[in-house]
């Protein structure tokens, strides 16, 4: 009996989360005159990739997706090359006010994106980056800078500092000790932290409105919502655009799920 | 010449109101085995860091190999640290723990291979290669983290407590290993303990240290025999010595120690010389459990204490009773058949050759 509870429950959940999902990708694959007719049909009746071929060849949806990728990975990198010294020198320095620093680099994350977004369009205007992914990369990763800092820094406070003496009196310099012993054990922290910053500059709408408006600089988000302006709404078309943007994160997530859950397991210090 | 030699070295940490090493002067010959021991907080693990070179000095010159290493990175000065929670890499085997150090000098593979492979087998790990730290039992990582130290052959051995986290009964017989291993090897080491026994039972020369200072070095029997401190002589050697506020006073002839409600103990002829200068004055008298014995009859009466037995501890090997003389608490260790009960009054006879008599002023032992 509360296991059948237990089953429905589950099932309600299911059910609320991917039907979105599900009722998009159907509709991606109905033929036009499919996606109106009353009553509604779950599955195509009549399967097309027409939506598909539209999407490619009469809108600018591949030019978005190549931006998207370049500006989100831009940004992955990026963040991961700022946050990763950073969170490992706030764990691993003793400095004057390092607690303070700390804090104050998670208030800035307290600000919603909306609050910056006018100071930001004044900055990078004055710098002359508007219309620019450069522009763009460096925005999201001002944003994402802080998270990431203090996930990484637990991530790398929890690593003993003794492994790292170790390497570092078994002839490693700082640098090879870091990369040799403190990466691959914060490695899930990294892969955490890449995920975060991933997503968040491929799902990002506001910054993109404001600081892109050449057509073939547009990202996914902001690209997909202009195709609701065309003067008819292409309903086929804006679901399988929904459907495509949602393939590089399942990749991603796919690929990067096992070192996410994994870890390293203890035992190298006293256990 | 040392192997290593520390110079007037001093630290202090930022913000800290004193230091927590300072004015350490010391040698360490080739191929010795130097203890550093102390309660915690005292120094040692800092001084032994500092020699590592994962801390700075804030004054003096660390020299190894007759090379002043000030400013000289970790992994330049050729020390190899076994630490105490050993600090094997978790996501390397045991043979990638083991190779780390020759890998990062550019050895070439096979000999990496051969020098990796010997080690284990000297430490008797040579089955245990393939596996990961988390697979390991306490004294199996111990082992690894000795045999990381060992493939480098590096000029000086630090340790810092490696045997502090593991059960009695491993820990005795790991050190005899770590015994055996330098016996064997003949590298010079310099070990950091609490504990005394550990710092006894392997040291050829012992650096008693408190509050940041050295208070006496030497070997394991002339601490144990001759203290310098008061400190020491109470840090060495468990069940610790017996300290009694006493008075110096002089009877004719010869000296007697005073201790109160009538009890004296009368000095040996010998090393009245030596004490003459100190009579009539407050002073503290040290005597180990051992140099109380039970009063045989007929033995003389000038050496005799009375103690209140209150707790009968059988070691097995001797019985140590636990009671009064007068205020004082007295620890002596009878033999094992010793017919000592709670409660009851036992004359014990001091053996005063073993007298030490302290200044308490100066917390030193007059000689």
């Amino acid at each position: 009996m509360r296991r059948a509870a237990l089953w429905c429950a589950v099932a309600a959940l299911v059910f609320l989360v991917a039907f979105p999902f599900a009722w998009m990708i159907a509709t991606a694959f109905k033929p036009a005159r499919e996606i109106f007719v009353s009553p509604p049909t779950l599955l195509p009746s009549s399967f097309t990739l027409d939506n598909l071929t539209r999407l490619f060849l009469e809108t600018r949806f591949a030019t978005y997706l190549a931006n998207s990728l370049l500006v989100a990975s831009g940004t992955v990198v990026l963040t991961l090359a700022v946050a990763v010294p950073g969170a490992y020198g706030l764990t691993r320095y003793r400095f004057r006010f390092r607690e303070a620093i700390s804090a104050t680099i998670l208030f800035t994350y307290m600000f919603a994106p909306i609050m910056i977004i006018i100071p930001f369009y004044v900055l990078m205007r004055s710098l002359g980056l508007i219309n620019t992914h450069l522009g763009l990369v460096l925005a999201y990763t001002a944003f994402c800078l802080p998270f990431a800092l203090w996930l990484l820094r637990t991530y790398f406070q929890a690593i003993p500092a003794e492994l790292e003496e170790a390497a570092l009196t078994d002839g490693a310099s700082r640098a090879q000790a870091v990369a040799r012993v403190v990466l691959p054990l914060a490695l899930p922290g990294v892969v955490a932290t890449a995920t975060f910053t991933f997503i968040l500059a491929w799902n990002d709408y506001i910054f993109a409105r404001v600081l892109i408006s050449a057509d073939e600089l547009k990202t996914l988000p902001v690209g997909i919502a202009d195709l609701y302006n065309a003067s008819v709404v292409d309903w086929g078309v804006i679901m399988s655009a929904g459907m495509v943007v949602l393939v590089p994160v399942l990749v991603m997530f796919l690929f990067v799920q096992r070192s996410l859950v994994a870890g390293w397991g203890a035992g190298g210090v006293k256990g | 010449m040392a192997k290593l030699a520390l110079r007037g070295v001093r630290k202090r940490y930022d913000g800290e109101p004193r230091d927590a090493v300072s004015a350490m002067d010391l040698e360490v010959a080739d191929g010795e085995l130097l203890v550093l021991v102390g309660p915690s907080g005292c120094g040692k693990t800092t001084t032994l860091r500092i020699v590592a070179g994962l801390e700075e000095p804030s004054e003096g010159e660390i020299w190894i190999g007759g090379r002043c290493v000030d400013g000289v990175a970790p992994k330049n000065r050729d020390v190899a640290v076994v630490f105490q929670n050993y600090a094997l890499y978790p996501h390397m085997s045991v043979f990638d723990n083991m190779a780390f150090g020759l890998r990062m000098r550019g050895t070439p593979p096979a000999e990496v291979r051969a020098r990796v492979e010997q080690a284990a087998a000297l430490l008797g790990i040579g089955e245990l290669l393939a596996r990961r730290p988390a697979q390991l039992s306490g004294g199996q990582r111990q082992r690894v983290a000795m045999g990381r130290a060992i493939v480098r052959q590096p000029q000086l051995f630090l340790f810092d407590e490696p045997l502090s986290n593991l059960d009695a009964k491993l820990r005795a017989q790991m050190r005899t290993e770590i015994k055996r291993l330098h016996q064997r090897l003949g590298a010079t080491t310099v070990y950091v303990t609490h504990d005394q026994v550990e710092a006894m039972t392997l040291a050829t020369r012992i650096v008693v240290m408190n509050a940041g200072r050295i208070e006496q070095i030497g070997a394991p029997s002339e601490l144990y025999a001759r203290p310098a401190t008061q400190f020491v002589a109470g840090f060495m050697g468990t069940p610790a010595m017996n300290f009694m506020p006493c008075r110096l006073a002089a009877n004719g002839a010869g000296l007697a120690v005073e201790l109160g409600g009538g009890a004296r103990l009368a000095v040996p002829r010998a090393l009245e010389p030596a004490y003459r200068a100190h009579a009539g004055r407050e002073l503290v008298l040290g005597l180990r459990p051992e140099h109380l014995v039970e009063r045989a009859s007929g033995a003389p009466a000038d050496v005799v204490l009375a103690l209140e037995v209150e707790v009968v501890e059988p070691q097995g090997i001797d019985t140590l009773a636990l009671g009064r003389v007068g205020a004082h608490e007295i620890c002596a260790r009878l033999p094992a058949a010793s017919a000592a009960r709670p409660g009851a009054r036992l004359e014990l006879a001091a053996d005063m050759v073993h007298m030490h008599l302290i200044d308490p002023a100066t917390g030193r032992v007059i000689r």
